[in-house]
């Protein structure tokens, strides 16, 4: 900074000392004259004359001392942002596009790497992967493991260095002073910890003999122990009330461990008894192993797929309703990243055509002030400016506008990450982990950078170097290179901007038509609250029920609750307690599967699921009465058709378990269970006195808005059992509408880009249309003047507009057809050439772009004839 | 073509300039007019294009500078040959004759 100072400095003394130079030369020349005879006046002018142009002397001399390339880079920087300053709406809306395209565009990138692509915080992460059970038979793509699978793969494999089994469905009443709160708990066996590498930072891990006996043991993560503990060291050793089970707590996890995802924060250990490793059942555990070094993910799948099916064939009886099983091995980055990969990919390829677009945007601008000053530039290229000066200028003036964008870019992407937080979909695994990942930022700036100095250089020296001649001759109607370059980034622009708004627009009628689905019971006027029964409190079933019932009994006798029930798992709370059941009479059709629910008598009504057949429960279905369920009308139609099902028995039926045989007293009305878009199995009903469980769902359907009833449902819990925790306690709206969240979310994000590409098209269109209206002023006039109707002159513009219309939807139309297979999975109702899209998206361009071409159409016709012709 | 013409006008006004201060310092007003009396008013040196091949010729290391007072007490830079100045004004004069030779070989009739 001084050194330039200093430079400064010398040159101006530089140049004032040849300003005396030039100021003695004219004095000796004076002086000579006036020897010569002349006036001392006429010998100062002569020698004036003489001199010529003191100013261009001095200038030229200045010229001579040799810029360092900092020195001129940062002078044309200064010029550019000066210039860049003049036209600050121009200025704005280049780096308007380009801040919104990078920022965007960086923020998915980051999303994209940190949910999908970053390692796992594990010890050598790329070594764990998840082993899914493939069962032909059933339905499901992939299961996950037995506990008996698990054990015949840990003494067969030479692959692995371990298996590690968890179960991740527990959730726990704690009760440790204070107010009762849910814990969502995970089971894990004892090698589960050494296959993560990882190790309690206080106390220690489950011995494998502890699990064998089901001790009273519990790990807690790290931010329950901040919250609820204080951070207490002395709390390993403490027992904590669980469910109202004394637990003993031996250690506290890292920080940062969210194992198997974010909301687990205590482990216990995997008891497993020997009659469910006999029956070779339950396939309800994530088998997680790490391979050994040098091991290949193939050759691991091929070994433990040999296993697998020798296992299998041992066990014909489980063949009958599995299939032979075999093996699936996926990387857990995989398996954890699952449920964000899709909705994902599809907004990371949107943010791209955003992208795209905000570059061309800039680009079209960029062209448009190139063209512009096609003349200065022809002219100063033939009076002999050096082409490097002229890139160098040009490159000056582009980069206080890269160093907004960037600035701009850089600031938005922060406040992007802030928003996300609360935008994201909550069942987003790794969320928690979501922030700017920086090589993406810097990526995106390098790409943008490059786009703009390539749109913005090229046409400067195209148009420089072409139209030396014509630009000089005058006539700037021959300056036509730039805009037929525009033209094509125009067409490129609206196709991009079509293709995204199509897709958004399937987006959008999917979800509506998904909101639209009946599911089969009522979504408005219905809280649900759940919970989890302390079975140290309600010892046997007996007991538990009855507590139910009580509770249903509180609550049913709040006003405005007009019924109220239990059931173990609300509809569109994922695929959980399901199996197959076979029907007495109908042996020969095998097992099918259905969900397994346990539900008071209430539930049905309180949830709005008709009863169509026979009864309900009742007070007499006790749990030492007749065993009796309810089938849903879909799985009474597909087993007995018009036959009364009522009367019939079925039993679950599982490999070698099998259930009590169960009479069939009632057929109610089939629900979508997995969620509004999928109906893949019916549903079974078994009293909760003959079936109890311990999680459960309070089902109400209230007079008015459901949430006003929430207090003082939790009030009548709490009068029952002031232990009893309650956990996401909504309406069965809001709850239908989180299962929907993910998509929600994705047709939300595409809506805004959708909309945010049409204003930049829109803008870059206005521009183009204005700056061919100013370039055909000449021929608008003589046209006027010859008798042409003013609508007549607006015509042509819209005729121009028009044809980059036509041109980018035609476009668009074929890239979106290419483009919309990822969509596949999200769509609803809907194809992909749906019609009502396929008409409505073209016209909203449409307009959009009518709405464009305005302003210069009109401003057009204005063309005052005798003004047009003059000018040039 | 016209950044060819420049530089041949160039060269041979830096020759001229280097010619003319071989004997001894002068400042641009007598430098111009020396080149003007020796050609006998056939080069009329533009002190236009005098000043900026000057200052060239110094930055480049061939002359030196300074000020100093003319015979009629008025204040003037005084330009002199640098030792390379000297060594370019022999390399100069020599690719000059040889330039001069060869083309009048060629321009000659046939012998």
């Amino acid at each position: 900074m001084a050194m330039w100072k200093r430079w400064t400095r010398k040159r101006q003394e530089d140049d004032d000392d040849v300003a005396d130079e030039l100021r003695s030369h004219l004095s000796i020349q004076a002086a000579e004259q006036s020897a010569r005879g002349a006036g001392a006046q006429e010998a100062a002018a002569h020698a004036r004359r003489e001199l010529g142009n003191t100013t261009r002397i001095r200038e030229e001399i200045y010229e001579q001392a040799r810029w360092t390339p900092l020195e001129s880079f940062v002078a044309d920087v200064r010029f550019g942002a000066r210039l860049a300053l003049k036209t600050p709406v121009w200025s704005a809306a280049v780096i308007g596009s380009l801040t919104f395209g990078i920022a965007l565009a960086t923020k998915a990138f980051s999303l994209f790497y940190s949910l999908l692509l970053k390692p796992l915080p594990y010890r050598e992460p790329e070594e764990l992967v998840t082993i899914w059970t493939l069962a032909p038979k059933t339905n499901y793509p992939r299961l996950n493991a037995s506990p008996a699978n698990w054990r015949d793969w840990r003494e067969s494999n030479r692959v692995f260095t371990d298996i590690g089994i968890v179960k991740s469905s527990y959730n726990y009443n704690l009760a440790a002073g204070g107010e009762p709160e849910r814990i969502r708990g995970a089971r894990i066996s004892a090698n589960m910890l050494s296959v993560l590498r990882v190790r309690p930072f206080l106390g220690r891990a489950f011995t494998p003999a502890e699990v064998d006996r089901d001790a009273p043991l519990a790990l807690i993560g790290f931010g329950l122990w901040t919250r609820r503990f204080g951070s207490d060291p002395s709390v390993v050793g403490r027992k904590i009330d669980l469910n109202g089970r004394p637990v003993e707590v031996i250690g506290i996890m890292p920080e940062g461990f969210a194992f198997p995802s974010r909301d687990f924060e205590l482990w216990a250990p995997a008891y497993i008894e020997p009659a469910v490793f006999e029956a070779r059942v339950d396939n309800d555990y994530q088998a997680i192993a790490r391979l050994k070094p040098g091991i290949t993910m193939a050759r691991a799948q091929s070994e433990l797929s040999v296993i697998t099916r020798r296992i299998s064939a041992a066990h014909p009886a489980l063949e009958i309703w599995l299939g032979r099983q075999d093996v699936l091995i996926e990387p857990l980055l995989a398996t954890t990243s699952e449920e964000a990969r899709r909705p994902l990919t599809v907004v990371l390829m949107s943010v791209m055509a955003l992208l795209a677009i905000a570059c061309l945007n800039a680009g079209v601008l960029l062209s448009l002030r190139a063209s512009s000053r096609a003349r200065e530039l022809a002219l100063r290229s033939a009076l002999g400016a050096r082409t490097g000066r002229l890139v160098s200028q040009l490159f000056g003036e582009i980069v206080p506008l890269a160093f907004a964008a960037s600035l701009g870019a850089v600031l938005l992407s922060f406040l992007l990450v802030r928003l996300a937080a609360s935008y994201l979909p909550i069942n987003f695994p790794r969320i928690e982990q979501v922030g700017v990942h920086e090589p993406v930022l810097l990526f995106s700036l390098a790409v943008c950078l490059s786009v703009l100095l390539l749109v913005g250089l090229v046409p400067g020296m195209q148009i420089a170097r072409q139209n030396q001649s014509a630009a000089l001759g005058g006539n700037s109607r021959s300056v036509t290179g730039g805009s037929r370059m525009r033209r094509v980034l125009m067409v490129a622009q609206v196709a991009l901007s079509l293709t995204l708004l199509l897709a958004d627009g399937l987006l959008l009628r999917s979800l509506a038509n998904l909101f639209e689905v009946h599911p089969g019971f009522s979504t408005e006027k219905v809280l649900t609250a759940h919970f989890v029964v302390s079975r140290a409190r309600y010892k046997d079933d007996a007991q538990a029920s009855a507590y139910l019932d009580s509770l249903v009994r509180r609550v049913r006798n709040i006003p405005g609750v007009t019924a109220a029930g239990i059931v173990n798992r609300l509809p569109f709370s994922g695929t959980a307690q399901t199996g197959p059941i076979e029907f007495a009479s109908r042996a020969e059709a095998g097992p099918i599967d259905t969900d397994w629910r346990s539900a008071t008598p209430g539930y049905f009504e309180a949830i709005g699921i008709p009863l169509l057949r026979g009864r309900l429960f009742n007070a007499n279905d006790t749990g030492t009465s007749l065993r009796c369920g309810l089938i849903d009308e879909q799985l009474a139609l597909r087993m007995f058709g018009s036959v009364d099902a009522v009367g019939q028995r079925f039993r679950m039926a599982a490999g070698s378990f099998h259930g009590e045989w169960t009479t069939v007293v009632g057929i109610v009305g089939h629900i979508h269970n997995d969620g509004p878009g999928a109906d893949p199995r019916p549903q079974i009903y078994l009293p909760e006195t003959q079936r109890m469980q311990d999680r459960a769902a309070l089902v109400l359907s209230t007079s008015g808005e459901p949430m006003t009833f929430a207090n003082r449902v939790k009030q009548a819990i709490y009068e029952e059992n002031p232990g009893q925790a309650l956990y996401d306690v909504k309406s069965m709206r809001q709850w239908l509408k989180d299962n929907l969240q993910s998509r929600s979310t994705v047709s939300f994000l595409l809506g805004v880009f959708a909309c945010g590409s049409l204003a930049l098209a829109c803008l870059g269109l206005y521009a183009v249309l204005a700056d061919s209206a100013r370039q055909r002023t000449r021929e608008f006039g003589i046209r006027l003047a010859l008798g042409a109707t003013q609508s007549r002159i607006a015509s042509l513009l819209l005729r121009e507009a028009g044809t980059i219309l036509l041109a980018g939807s035609v476009a668009g139309l074929a890239l979106a057809s290419l483009s919309v297979r990822p969509l596949r999975s999200f769509l609803f109702g809907v194809t992909e050439f749906d019609g009502v899209t396929l008409l409505t998206v073209p016209l909203i361009l449409a307009v959009t772009a009518l709405a464009a071409a305005f302003k210069p159409a009109l401003s057009a016709a204005r063309t005052d004839p005798s003004e047009a012709l003059r000018t040039e | 073509m016209s950044e060819e013409k420049l530089e041949l006008l160039q060269g041979t006004l830096d020759l001229l300039i280097l010619r003319t201060l071989q004997w001894g310092p002068q400042h641009g007003h007598g430098i111009a007019q020396s080149i003007r009396a020796r050609s006998e008013e056939l080069l009329q040196v533009e002190s236009g294009s005098l000043y900026p091949a000057l200052h060239r010729l110094r930055r480049d290391g061939l002359l030196q500078s300074e000020w100093g007072t003319t015979d009629n007490n008025q204040r003037a830079k005084f330009y002199s040959l640098t030792k390379a100045g000297k060594l370019r004004l022999a390399a100069e004069e020599s690719k000059w004759k040889l330039f001069v030779k060869t083309v009048g070989r060629v321009l000659r009739p046939q012998e």
